[in-house]
């Protein structure tokens, strides 16, 4: 796969982290401005489920995708009050998205037929973006599992491409402590991405 | 030196940047060492799972940014939002409510509090687990203890749900939790007792709920403990 060059400045639409987490909480609080920024914001949830069910072959139905985005919308306004500022809020809301969409198709397919989901994904052809899917999936499950201040400095360096001293800046920690944080963090996950691959099997 | 803590220490300077694995002490150490070359091939394969999952989200974003630009927003999608959005606002009015009004949530808010202190002293008063209850109710450690200790509480869970623990400073309100425990399918857990010495004076926690979907079923209020002098 050819390395993604990051996402340019106007396209991350309000800039900084901080001022996503900054948008976040007045939406929370009700303020006008906020929340007519954080409506526009989210018009990305069914732009993405549509986008990555057309990657999965169209596992669901366009109706089927329209529930999904108002089931997707409570998820996500419910942890909302968790979103930290570590991602963009648009990055935040796409990993809810993809992790929303496999299940739903999981939850689909378990009620039509028994081949699950995971067998068309592994079975699908190289161009098919199923087996990357599953293995994003995969990736954020298992940092879901391990240590907060382990997976944070994981998700810097691989999800928003930054190096261990911009990680420290970030985390207000030395740097070697972002390098043993990093090496202790992908030593747990290499072992539940290992659990998580044979489960699937 | 023992050989497992050295082992570690190089692949740790490895994996972090630090050396390449060109590095003549580390390639040395490869060649040697059979569990060092099996540890460092899973961990550049965690790596490249890691950077292939960070492309793919780079690039769908990007996709979905840009449709997004070309695209109208949906009307009826927004304003889905916008009622969620006043329905939370709704639950928690502003300080411009009427002063009759605060007065009367306040009184009605004692009552529910009431009602919630006698519902969680009595089933820890008669050691009863409250079967059937859709609440979290967080037993100890609650205000002033000893040593913070085993953490319990009271909820049914579903078959194949999990809990999630979390502990946190109650000097930062902003900052990652002490202990993250995301798999405990007891309603009772011990961080390690070495690790709770080291944690600050006061603490805050709470516990999540999680059916077999991985759906959050509850929320418990956040409980505060603090170790008497």
């Amino acid at each position: 796969m050819q390395p993604v060059p990051s996402l340019s400045a106007h396209q991350r639409p309000s800039g900084t982290h901080e001022a996503d987490l900054a948008l976040v909480r007045g939406t929370l609080e009700g303020e006008p401005e906020c929340v007519d920024r954080f409506v526009r914001r989210m018009n990305c949830v069914p732009l993405i489920l549509a986008s990555q069910n057309a990657r999965l072959g169209r596992a669901l139905s366009p109706v089927e995708i329209q529930d999904l985005a108002q089931d997707v919308l409570l998820t996500i306004w419910k942890k909302l009050d968790t979103f930290a500022g570590l991602s963009g809020l648009e990055t935040w809301i796409y990993r809810i998205c993809c992790l929303e969409l496999l299940n739903a198709i999981r939850r689909q397919r378990r009620g039509r037929y028994l081949a699950t989901l995971d067998e068309r994904l592994t079975a699908a052809p190289e161009t098919d973006h199923g087996p990357d899917l599953l293995e994003y999936e995969h990736v954020h499950r298992g940092l879901e599992r391990i240590e907060p201040p382990e997976a944070d400095v994981i998700r810097l360096k691989h999800f928003q491409g930054l190096s261990f001293e911009e990680i420290a800046a970030r985390l207000s920690i030395p740097v070697n402590t972002s390098k043993t944080r990093y090496y202790r963090g992908l030593r747990k996950l290499q072992e539940l991405l290992r659990a998580l691959e044979e489960e699937e099997r | 030196m023992s050989h497992e803590q050295g082992h570690e220490e190089l692949l740790e300077r490895v994996v972090a940047e630090d050396l390449p694995a060109s590095d003549s002490a580390v390639r040395a150490r490869l060649a040697e060492c059979a569990e060092c070359r099996e540890v460092l091939a899973r961990m550049q394969s965690v790596m490249g799972k890691l950077t292939r999952a960070g492309e793919l989200e780079q690039a769908a974003l990007r996709e979905v940014l840009e449709q997004a630009a070309r695209e109208p927003a949906d009307a009826e999608y927004e304003q889905r939002i916008r009622a969620l959005v006043a329905e939370r606002s709704a639950v928690q009015p502003k300080p411009s409510t009427t002063r009759w009004l605060a007065l009367a949530l306040a009184i009605a808010a004692g009552v529910v509090l009431l009602g919630l202190l006698y519902r969680r002293l009595a089933p820890a008063r008669q050691g009863e687990v409250l079967l059937g209850d859709d609440r979290i109710v967080c037993e100890q450690p609650v205000g002033e203890v000893a040593e913070f200790g085993t953490f319990t509480w009271h909820f049914d869970l579903p078959k194949r749900g999990r809990f999630e623990l979390l502990v946190w400073d109650d000097a930062t309100p902003e900052g990652a939790p002490l202990v993250k425990r995301v798999d405990l399918t007891e309603s009772r857990c011990r961080p390690e007792l070495d690790d709770q010495r080291k944690w600050p004076e006061r603490i805050r926690w709470e516990v999540r709920a999680y059916d077999a979907a991985d759906r959050l079923l509850q929320r418990s209020e956040l409980q505060r403990a603090w170790r008497s002098r």
